[in-house]
Order: structure tokens, then sequence, then C-alpha cells
């Protein structure tokens, strides 16, 4: 039978988890090119909301965290190709040959246009994590790994004073091990597609001369609207190929949900208990001394050994051996 | 929060202030086509305006060789000074081949001298200075829309040419999950799509004319001509800046 159990509610682990979710954020930013245009976003977020629940299999359920995005900046630049007028060939009988015509290009080189709208309004996600406890024995004897993933997080937090540094003795850190982790899916709404759409049509519109050039050029294309969309290789609607973008492109849902796993699987402990644990701790009495001098009462601490940790429905336990 | 930027576009202006073309100086949107009908070394003098000519070799064979060769003019070297000896090929046609001459930008002027090589006296097969002969083509590509005057004085021709503007794209939402993947939309108008008029000493075999701006006009000299393509009526409907709208009377305040 262990020596000591403590149990914490939840209530409790959800303030324990709030503190932990309200230090995550993170920044990111990619772009890559597909050919006739480039696509890149620059985006800042954090978590707010989500609930706590212990359930009797042993594992946690965080349920409707909200991803809240400060900013989600959106990139795209077109290379506009060259916009040609005559060439074709006309067919001479023989012994004439065919005969192909030269043709005059109005931009000679390709010009650039880009926008950079801040989606940060229109996009609404929600995160659900399910794992189950783990605990890890920190040793401080051990030097930490050359290459640590988790150092220049938690170096992060402990600059802002999110988290306490790993100390110069040893503990016993319980983290939570996703056992699966559920991030909607990016969905831009209708207001999305057309706010970018219309964007680059002005962009676009303000490359070309006015009057009867703009008519010319807009006859050859074939419209902007449409010209943008060959441009872009936009089967649908554009709101549905920039869920594609983030959704498989860009995989920004994977960097979130590798972010989120690793941030309480294996870098920040939700909990830390010491080894020694003190359970007295150092006192200056008012008491003295024949001498003169305080009564000074060392710290009691008891070696903790064994500490396992298992949710129950309502409560997790924490349990492990002293002494010994 | 929106923010664009955009560079600013290299734009061929010169395509757009082009009114009229002359077969005897080559200009953007017009192109010389010469057809080589023997097989032999011809020198082809290209002249800019106040400029040195350069001098290229064409090689005309019956072996293997393009039938088609197209010189963008203002891409050629302009040289340090008169070539004259050099006879190594710089160009090899087919026989029956022929060479086009056209500058794809700028406001500079072209003209082409051709002579044969090989014989004692320098036999001059092309000067469009003065004409295109027999056996050549002229090409114009118009973008200004308008009424243009087509005429030849060498054959006493001439003929009308109508310059219209393409017909506008259709404005309709594409049906969401009908455009295939990579697909174009079908625009009603193709520049590539010239048409042919022949010039003989009858004159022109057609007598008007009508092609849409961006199109080419090919005419084929069966009979020596000098080609002037002049613009003579600017559509005014679209081409003139539109018209101010005068100024809103201003409402009258209400008095309380």
């Amino acid at each position: 039978m262990a020596d000591l159990t403590a149990a914490v509610s939840e209530s409790a682990f959800q303030r324990l988890f709030v503190v932990l979710r309200d230090s995550i954020r993170w920044e990111a930013q990619d772009s890559t090119s597909f050919g006739p245009f480039t696509a890149g976003y620059h985006v800042k977020g954090h978590l707010e909301g989500g609930s706590v629940d212990f359930r009797a299999d042993n594992s946690i359920l965080i349920d409707e965290l909200d991803v809240r995005w400060d900013k989600f900046e959106f990139t795209l630049g077109l290379d506009i190709p060259e916009i040609c007028v005559g060439g074709g060939c006309i067919n001479m009988p023989w012994p004439i040959p065919d005969i192909c015509l030269p043709r005059w290009c109005v931009f000679s080189d390709n010009p650039d246009v880009s926008i950079s709208p801040d989606l940060a309004a229109f996009v609404a996600q929600e995160l659900s994590i399910a794992g189950r406890p783990v605990v890890r024995y920190y040793d401080a004897s051990v030097p930490p790994p050359l290459i640590d993933p988790c150092g220049l997080l938690r170096d992060l937090l402990v600059n802002l004073s999110v988290i306490d540094p790993f100390p110069d003795y040893n503990q016993w850190h319980l983290y939570l091990d996703p056992d699966f982790i559920d991030l909607d899916l990016f969905d831009f709404a209708d207001i999305v597609g057309d706010l970018i759409e219309n964007a680059l049509t002005s962009a676009v519109t303000a490359l070309i001369p006015g009057g009867w050039v703009r008519d010319l050029i807009l006859a050859i294309i074939g419209g902007i609207a449409d010209f943008i969309r060959w441009l872009l290789d936009i089967p649908d609607e554009i709101d549905e190929w920039l869920s594609d973008l983030f959704n498989i492109s860009f995989g920004l849902g994977d960097l979130l949900i590798q972010l989120v796993g690793e941030f309480f699987g294996a870098c920040v402990p939700l909990l830390r208990v010491d080894d020694p644990l003190e359970i007295l701790a150092k006192e200056i009495s008012t008491a003295v001394l024949l001498s003169g001098a305080p009564v000074e009462l060392v710290a009691v601490t008891v070696p903790v050994r064994n500490l396992s940790v298992r949710v129950e429905d309502v409560e997790m336990v924490i349990q492990a051996d002293v002494g010994g | 929060m929106m923010s664009s930027n955009q560079k600013q576009a290299t734009m061929n202006r010169a395509l757009f202030t082009q009114r009229s073309f002359d077969s005897g100086r080559i200009t953007v949107l017009s192109t010389l086509i010469h057809r080589f009908e023997e097989a032999g070394d011809y020198e082809v003098f290209i002249s800019r305006t106040r400029g040195t000519p350069l001098r290229l070799v064409v090689s005309v064979v019956e072996g293997d060789a393009p039938y088609q060769h197209n010189l963008d003019l203002s891409t050629l070297q302009k040289p340090e000074e008169r070539e004259c000896c050099r006879e190594e090929a710089d160009l090899r046609l087919h026989t029956g081949g022929v060479l086009g001459f056209y500058t794809s930008q700028g406001v500079s002027t072209f003209q082409v001298r051709i002579v044969r090589l090989g014989s004692k006296e320098k036999e001059v097969l092309l000067n469009h200075a003065e004409q295109i002969p027999a056996g050549d083509f002229f090409t114009v590509t118009p973008l200004r829309p308008g009424l243009y005057r087509v005429s030849d004085p060498l054959n006493k021709a001439e003929m009308a040419l109508k310059v219209v503007m393409p017909p506008p794209p259709e404005e309709k939402k594409v049906e969401k999950g009908t455009k295939a993947r990579g697909e174009r939309p079908a625009s009603t108008y193709r520049p590539d799509e010239p048409m042919l008029v022949g010039v003989s000493k009858k004159g022109f075999d057609r007598r008007e004319a009508s092609l849409f701006s961006g199109q080419t006009l090919v005419f084929q000299v069966q009979s020596a001509a000098r080609l002037r393509v002049e613009l003579e009526k600017e559509d005014e409907a679209v081409t003139a800046p539109p018209k101010k709208r005068p100024a809103k009377p201003g409402r009258a305040k209400k008095q309380t």
C-alpha cells in the first residue's frame, strides 16, 4: 500500500490546466511557390476556453479549446504572364510553306501583384485533446540532451515567468500524453473567398492601363476574375481552394497539433513533485539557545519513490512511497 | 486589414501608339516576310533608324533546314562597325522557306535589303524601302479601333479596314464544381487568327475587311507593292476619354 496518496479534483486540475493553456502561444510563417503564384502565411495564435473531463478509463479529455488567431496574414502573389496579340499561322498552298506570325506582348516582364489580407477574424477552430497521465522522473544530475526539442519552448516560457525552470534537484513530472488531438480543419467562409478575389482583381486592374487598352486586354484574358482563377488553377470556389491550401499544402493544422502534443506530452509538465519532498519547511524559531543564537529548525524532507497517477471518474489520484 | 503591393508593370507602350503602317519600314505590329525561292547564299542588311546596318548571311539549302525563321530586329546586336566579308551562315533555311522580320518593342523603324551572294553582279532581291517584290508578305496587327485606309500606290489599289474592339467576355459566374481543373476559361476572342488578303496588279482581292483589334492582316504580294495602312478615323466610342458628368446641382438646405 502506498505511503502517500493525494487526490486532485477536476476543478483543481482545470485551474492547473488554465495556467499552462494561457502560456501556449505560437507564431509561424512559411511560403511556397506554385509556379505562376506564391502563397504564404504569417500567423500568431493562442488557446482559450476548454473544459476538463476526467474519465473512468484513466484518461483526461480537454474539450472545446478555442484556437484564437491573433494574426492570420495570408499572402498571395501572382506573376502575371505575358498578354499577347497577333500570332497564329496561315495555311498556304504548296509550294509555299505555312507561315507563322510573330506575337506582340503587352507585359514584357512578369509584373508581380501581391495581397496580404489578415483573415484572423474569419478563422474559427476548436481543438480537443484526450490523453493519459504519464509520470517521468527528472534526474537533475543528468545533463540535458544535446538536441532538446523542448528546450527552446521551455526557455521561452521561463523567460516569460510562465513556468519555473527545471531545478537543480530531482523531481517527479506529470505529463498529459495525448492519445489524440482533434483540430477542426481550416474552413474559410464564402466571404473570405470574395475578399481575396476582390483584392486580387483590384490589384491586377490597377496594373492595366485604362480606356480601350484595358478593354482589349480584358477581351484577351477573358475577364480579370477568370484570368486570376486560371492563374491560381482554382477548380471551384476560392474559399475551398484556400481551405485546401492551409489544410493540405501548408499543413498548418498538423503544425498546431504537433505543437500542442509536444507541449503537454513532452515539454511542460502539468504537475511537479520534488524528490526529496519537503514536508516541513526550514524554520527559525523565536526561541534562543543559551549562547543567544536563534534556534534553527532544518527542513524535513522525505524521498519519494514509485510515484504513480491514475485518473478516475471524478478525481486524479497520485500515490507514492515515501522513504526507503 | 488588407494590404497589397505591386511592382510597376513594364508595358510595351509602343504597341498602343502605332496609328499607321508602311511596308517601307518595319515598326512594331508589322512584319515583312521574304520567301527564298532558290538555294544559295544571301546577304541580309538590316538598318535601324540612323544606325549602322547589321549584316547577316542566310544560307538557303535543299537539305535539312527549317522552313521559317522570324527575326526580332529589336533584339539583334548592334554592329560596332560595318561588316563586309564574312561568309559563314548565320541562318539556314530550306529552299522555298521564309524569313520574317519584325520588331517586338520600341519605336525604332527598320529597313531590310537582301542581296544574293556569288553572282558577279550583286542581285538585289529585296529592298522593301522601295517596294515589296512579288512572292513576299507584309503583315499589320492594328490595335487601335477605327477605320483604316489601306493603299498600294504601285498597283493603284485601295481598300478599307475596319478594326473593332473584341467582344466583351461573358460575365457569368462559374457554377460550383463545373470547372475542370486547370482549364482556361473559353474566350470568344482569338487574336491568333490572321486574315489573308491578296495584292496583285488588279489591286486588293477585296474592297474592305474587318478585324478585331489585335488580329493580323496578312498581305500576300502577287505583284510588287508598296503598302500603307493609315488610321483615318478613330472609333471614338472606345478611344475617347470618358466625358465628365455635369456637376449635380446642390440640394437646397431645409430651413428649420
